[in-house]
């Protein structure tokens, strides 16, 4: 038996605990039991996402890659060569899928029944890779369906342009999923390549919730797992100026209603923000643009906005932006007026009772996070890969001072570089 | 059973149920409020802007600000309400979550706080001089309307829309709830307002609270209520048309880059009736899942599209598939479909597909009710139906499906409508 290093982390705000462990195989493990819950929800990902596109491997010669190929290499990794992974989990009743965002790939599945079996197929084809020339060229058509699917979607496509109008050269401004022409370049061979450099245990992270024990997890960890050479991959990133590359961008589009997202581009290096910071972000951004914020009640008086108006903040290596938006009848007015409250609150800092009742509206929506399988693991996978701790942040929210809030707003959100993206008929 | 869970319900009033449901795993408390009245065409949008207006503000929170103010300082509680359709039903929805007693920093009470605000939303509206507050209604009025433009934005929930229409175009199913722009524009205050005391006073109601606390004192502050009200309960029926005579197909051209089809099937089953539990599990082989036969065979096989999915609607008595695929693809994948269909009818069905089927229909009932809201709406539909399985016991009833009762239920299955939305462009590309 090997010796494993186990440790717990508690919170006594949430009132649970969860196990991170340091697997020999490299792969680093949480696993957060739920009393009484029936279920059981499994996630593995590796840090690998539609922004790494060109990398090193152990000081080696540039690997370029087309396009989308993240995302194809998830659709393929489900097809091993003794068969595909949802006829295996059809036998076992888990419900299971995977996605591709800009910095991370994940598989995962949720079950009731059977959770051992279920995990071990899902180790079992992350660790499989098996490409060949007919099971790529059959993907390029359901892909391609799923690419044209979202080209047909306003809120994708206005959440792209707004990406495209911040960033000049980084590659978080290209669609996720590629292109019709350039998945047409991804061979069996590419996938490999992109395979063996991301797919390493060292770089991976899996996350369990629910109806499950440490034990349990690493019997099927124990057996499955197989040890891998640690690799170092350096991916590269062309410099990106702070200056957004375009203030507004506009898309015709077949929509009754226009739709909007005003983004500003953050000023970020290499390394994730904290938990804390993280914490200051949210309660800055749920008092500025919450339902209960002046600049909302505004906007909806107004008739600038309606309910589908919301914010979020998005993070990955060498990019941050938040973004804030919906549809409007007018979304020119729309971003002045919230361009406006943002630099009347920056030269007033940030009104006491709107923090106070920020912090207790985030608090809550916390500790309900709390409540499901789903959110628990996919928050823990999110925050490994951003190498910030779930419980950390959690204290950080009980912590928060208004001095910290105003402190993050001065940081953030400059609204002579930010870009103001439309779709409309 | 050694398990500290129990479902208790109580009649409050005529034709009011107040239901109880205890859990301690969550964090939250969550209370939900019912209410279901029959669709009718020229009331759909003043009960759709109710789900709106209702939550917008109340007498005591007479603004927005203030209402969502007073809810962020408990801790970001969660007020809201829609409407959707449970058969031929209109159901008003207006629910209430909140952070556990226990997570409270200041030792306030949060969830009985929740049950008076609850309250508070469905007897004490922003009413004045019998119509709700002009500025309310004009605001929620906009909202409806935007909603209503909305529909259009989203493709895949468009082509929904239109297909329903056109396969309901003689029933009170196909009423699109928002209503059309002209109806919302005629709506006023004072309409909504006297459609608000109907429903008060005609809708069957039931109230479901989810919690670990006592709930006697939440019971009292809506029995209280409803008991000031002169109740007089309507009763409502759901057509249900059993078999399509013949096939309706209808096409809508739009801007779009990726067609959309849409096949509508009549199962001449609904709740309820006993087959309907059969003919679920034969949708769940046929297109549930991605195992399904759909799933193998339109997409990994011949790689027509990105999804192909069947779903059923046991309160009505439809099933319909629908998949997005390029334009030049329209009738091969409908082929595609329809084969997979007959090959359902007759049987060609291995005990593979119907056990890995039984076994993720299991897994669904059980794992929704490891989300409180998850096991608020397994009750709400358990009550609904007229029944009180537990989901271990609905996996069972699924398990003890035969392959002949699924063939059956695949027999009664008749092809009503077929619908596509599909762009100009010759390749399947708009202008």
């Amino acid at each position: 038996m090997e010796s494993l290093n186990i440790k717990t982390v508690e919170s006594s705000i949430v009132g649970d605990k969860y196990y991170l462990i340091d697997h020999p195989s490299g792969l680093k493990i949480y696993v957060y039991p739920k009393k009484g819950y029936k279920s059981t929800y499994a996630i593995i990902g590796t840090k690998y996402g539609s922004v790494n596109t060109r990398f090193k491997v152990d000081g080696g010669k540039e690997i370029s890659v087309p396009d989308g190929i993240a995302h194809y290499l998830e659709h393929k990794l489900f097809e091993s060569e003794d068969g595909d992974a949802f006829a295996k989990y059809a036998k076992t009743g888990a419900n299971a899928n995977a996605y591709t965002s800009f910095e991370k790939t994940c598989y995962l599945f949720s079950c009731t029944e059977k959770f051992e079996e279920s995990l071990e197929i899902l180790l079992d084809f992350v660790q499989s890779p098996y490409f060949t020339p007919e099971t790529v060229a059959k993907e390029q058509g359901i892909i391609g369906q799923e690419i044209k699917m979202y080209d047909d979607s306003p809120s994708w496509r206005v959440m792209f342009n707004t990406l495209v109008g911040m960033y000049r050269k980084h590659p978080v401004r290209i669609d996720i999923a590629g292109t019709v022409e350039s998945i047409a370049e991804i061979t069996a061979e590419k996938l490999y390549d992109c395979y063996n450099s991301f797919y390493n245990l060292h770089n991976m992270a899996l996350c369990v919730a629910g109806n499950t024990t440490v034990d349990q997890v690493l019997s099927v960890c124990d057996r499955m797992l197989k040890p891998c050479e640690q690799h170092e991959v350096e991916c590269i990133f062309e410099d990106e100026p702070y200056e957004v590359a375009q203030s507004k961008i506009e898309q015709k589009f077949p929509v009754t209603i226009p739709m909007f997202d005003l983004g500003f581009k953050e000023n970020i290096g290499s390394e994730p923000i904290s938990a804390e910071k993280c914490a200051h972000t949210d309660i800055l951004l749920c008092a500025l643009a919450s339902q209960s914020s002046p600049l909302y009640n505004k906007l909806l008086d107004m008739e600038l906005i309606n309910t589908t108006f919301d914010f979020e903040r998005m993070e990955g290596p060498n990019y941050a932006a938040i973004l804030f938006g919906g549809e409007s009848r007018d979304p020119e007015k729309a971003a002045q007026v919230i361009k406006e409250y943002i630099d009347k609150t920056k030269a007033e800092g940030v009104n006491k009772a709107d923090f106070e009742l920020a912090k207790r509206a985030v608090y809550g929506s916390t500790i309900t996070d709390f409540n499901t399988n789903e959110n628990i693991a996919n928050v823990m996978i999110d925050m490994h890969f951003q190498d910030r701790e779930l419980f950390s942040y959690v204290d950080a929210i009980r912590n928060a001072t208004l001095d910290n809030i105003n402190k993050r707003l001065s940081e953030i959100l400059d609204t002579n570089n930010c870009t103001l993206s439309i779709v409309r008929g | 059973m050694a398990e500290k869970k129990r479902f208790t319900r109580e009649k409050i009033a005529p034709g009011v149920h107040f239901n109880t449901i205890f859990d301690d795993r969550f964090k939250t408390s969550r209370i939900l409020i019912a209410m279901s009245s029959d669709i009718e065409e020229d009331k759909a949008a003043a009960i759709t802007s109710l789900a709106g207006l209702l939550v917008h503000s109340t007498g005591k929170y007479p603004t927005f600000l203030e209402l969502s103010r007073k809810l962020d300082s408990l801790y970001g509680m969660n007020i809201s309400g829609s409407s959707g359709k449970h058969g031929e039903n209109q159901m008003l929805y207006l629910s209430a979550s909140g952070i556990n007693d226990r997570y409270s920093l200041d030792g306030e009470s949060v969830y009985e706080e929740m049950a008076k605000l609850l309250c508070g939303v469905l007897f004490d509206p922003n009413v004045r001089d019998g119509e709700f507050a002009p500025d309310d209604f004009k605001q929620e009025k906009r909202q409806l309307l935007d909603a209503i433009d909305a529909q259009f934005n989203d493709k895949r929930a468009y082509a929904k829309k239109r297909f329903l229409e056109t396969m309901c175009s003689e029933e009170k199913y196909g009423v699109n709830l928002c209503g059309t722009k002209e109806s919302v524009e005629a709506l006023t205050s004072k309409m909504v307002y006297e459609q608000y005391r109907e429903l008060v006073k005609t809708a069957k109601t039931e109230i479901l609270c989810l919690c670990s606390n006592d709930t006697e004192n939440v019971k009292r502050i809506f029995t209280e209520n409803f008991e000031k009200v002169e109740r007089d309960v309507k009763e409502n029926e759901t057509l249900v048309v059993r078999c399509a005579e013949d096939v309706t197909e209808k096409t809508d051209v739009e801007d779009v880059v990726q067609s959309k089809l849409m096949l509508g099937f009549r199962t001449d089953c609904a709740e309820p009736e006993e087959d309907v539990d059969a003919m679920k599990l034969m949708c769940t082989v046929l297109g549930g899942t991605a195992h399904s036969k759909l799933f193998n065979n339109v997409r990994e096989k011949q790689s027509l599209c990105y999804y192909c999915v069947s779903g059923v609607d046991s309160t009505k008595g439809i099933m319909t598939v629908e998949s997005g695929v390029e334009k030049e693809n329209i009738e091969k994948t409908k082929a595609a479909i329809l084969k997979e269909v007959e090959d359902m009818k007759n049987g060609v069905i291995t005990e593979e597909e119907i056990e890995s089927a039984k076994l993720s229909l299991a897994n669904a009932c059980i794992t929704s009710t490891d989300l409180s809201s998850g096991t608020q709406s397994w009750y709400l539909t358990q009550i609904l139906k007229g029944t009180c399985y537990t989901p271990e016991e609905q996996a069972q009833r699924y398990s003890a499906i035969t392959k002949d009762e699924i063939v059956r239920a695949a027999k009664k299955l008749t092809l009503d409508t077929v619908y596509v939305l599909t762009g100009s462009g010759e390749d399947g590309e708009g202008e």
